[in-house]
């Protein structure tokens, strides 16, 4: 019998730049202050991973977190990492994520700490993503 | 009464005829494979007949006018392609599911497709999704193909044939659709794909509406309050389509419901602006409802006009400039 896995809420894939994409709209959520973005959910990320800008406008001095060299497809990439909460389709996780030290282009969601807190899947063909908030 | 034939949309083009045939292969059903195939050279014939001339030119009277002859006509071979198809598959089992796999599986290419001609990729499998929901919800009340009662009043027959012409005009107008993305028809100018992608939109409810009235069951009647398609409008813009996803505000939430974001209206405002990267790219955006309230270079500059404007959350995203390569990660 194939395993069967429900999801509580559909997401469609949003249209960026070049493509549509599986990105989910999150509000991070620091100790000072909170914001709204639109990172790509990346199962191949280890972190979730946010432009550092975004560090201080939600009270996070993005020095003082745990210094981390990350390694990317372009090469290797300085990053900061921190706790707060993500609240992705009405449900707040606390997460350990990366802030970039540099300008990123693009942000991601990606498994530490998060993916194993939620349940998330992808109909590709007909760029539909599914989510539970638990696993 | 066997209703399958009468009552649902098949969408059979040559594309989806191959794939039919192909994924009949696959599961060992030899003899479907092959009727399938055989079917192709009148399907051929039926494109010229009853879809070339929707679009081609030079053309007669208003789209309207010709999508509503040229449905009826498709009418008859309609019937007679769908008893026969219905007729092979009669014994299969789940015939539902083995067809809806196939319907979505082919959506992947087509939606490509669909993006590079901007025909509204997000409307149409939405329409496709909507028309597997409400099928699935016949058979759910049903119990099959087949609506128990052999005997028919007048007024039960009327409600039959209503349901038969609603099924033929959605079936007419999604197969179009199709057979636009599949290019084996003419690509349509900006108004035209408005005109079909609209027409699509309205014979599904009026498919949905007519079923309801000759099955009157509450899974349906679910079915028809949980569509996605209503809520997204169809705006002409340039050379396509750009249709903005519009949820109704309050609505309440289904058991599998889409994204509940409060950012609606700034999705739809993206959406809308795919040129973003000519205009703001290497910028920071921040979006407050249907209107962009700061953009600059500079990060803090953005966040710093947003929050003089009163918003206390941003929804801030950077633009990267316009790339001709796929993403492939950070």
């Amino acid at each position: 019998m194939s395993p069967l896995v429900d999801f509580s809420q559909e997401f469609q894939y949003r249209e960026l730049e070049n493509g549509l994409f599986p990105a989910l709209l999150v509000t991070l959520i620091g100790p000072k202050g909170e914001e709204d973005l639109l990172p790509i959910i990346d199962t191949g990320a280890t972190y979730c991973f946010f432009n550092g800008k975004r560090a201080a406008s939600i009270g996070l001095d993005l020095t003082a977190g745990r210094h981390e060299h990350l390694v990317s497809l372009a090469g290797q990439l300085t990053a900061w990492i921190h706790e707060v909460d993500l609240e992705i389709l009405g449900t707040r996780f606390h997460c350990e994520v990366a802030f970039s030290e540099h300008n990123i282009t693009r942000e991601l969601l990606g498994r530490h700490t998060l993916l194993a807190q939620v349940r998330i899947g992808f109909r590709e063909g007909i760029s539909t993503g599914y989510f539970h908030p638990t696993p | 009464m066997a209703t399958a034939p009468v009552g649902i949309a098949p969408v059979l083009t040559p594309y989806t005829l191959g794939a039919l045939a192909d994924t009949c292969e696959q599961d060992h059903l030899p003899e479907q494979a092959l009727f399938l195939r055989r079917l192709l050279p009148f399907v051929e014939d039926i494109v010229q007949k009853c879809f070339v001339p929707l679009l081609s030119q030079p053309r007669e009277g208003s789209f309207f006018g010709r999508f509503d002859k040229l449905s009826k006509d498709f009418e008859p071979f309609r019937l007679y392609l769908n008893t026969r198809l219905f007729n092979i598959f009669v014994t299969k089992e789940d015939v539902l599911s083995f067809y809806e796999q196939v319907l979505l599986d082919l959506l992947n290419p087509l939606m490509r497709t669909a993006r590079e001609m901007d025909m509204g990729p997000e409307l149409i499998s939405a329409i496709v999704r909507d028309y597997i929901k409400i099928v699935r919800a016949l058979f759910q009340a049903a119990g099959g193909t087949t609506i128990q009662n052999d005997e028919l009043t007048v007024e039960q027959l009327t409600k039959l044939v209503d349901w038969f012409h609603a099924a033929t005009r959605f079936d007419y107008a999604l197969t179009s659709v199709f057979l636009v993305l599949e290019k084996l028809i003419p690509a349509p100018a900006a108004n035209d794909k408005s005109a079909l992608l609209s027409a699509c939109k309205q014979a599904l409810f009026d498919f949905g509406q007519a079923m309801s009235r000759m099955v009157a069951h509450e899974s349906l009647s679910r079915a028809l309050s949980d569509l996605e398609t209503p809520h997204i409008k169809i705006k002409v813009e340039r050379n396509g389509i750009q249709p903005g996803a519009t949820p109704p505000v309050g609505q309440a939430r289904p058991e599998l419901g889409l994204d509940p974001s409060h950012r609606q209206m700034e999705m739809s405002w993206l959406a809308r602006h795919k040129d973003l990267a000519d205009f703001y790219g290497g910028q920071w955006i921040v979006l407050e409802k249907d209107e962009l309230v700061a953009n600059d270079t500079d990060y803090e500059k953005a966040r710093h006009i947003a929050t003089q404007k009163g918003i206390k959350r941003p929804f801030i995203i950077f633009v990267p400039f316009k790339e001709n390569g796929a993403f492939m990660g950070i």
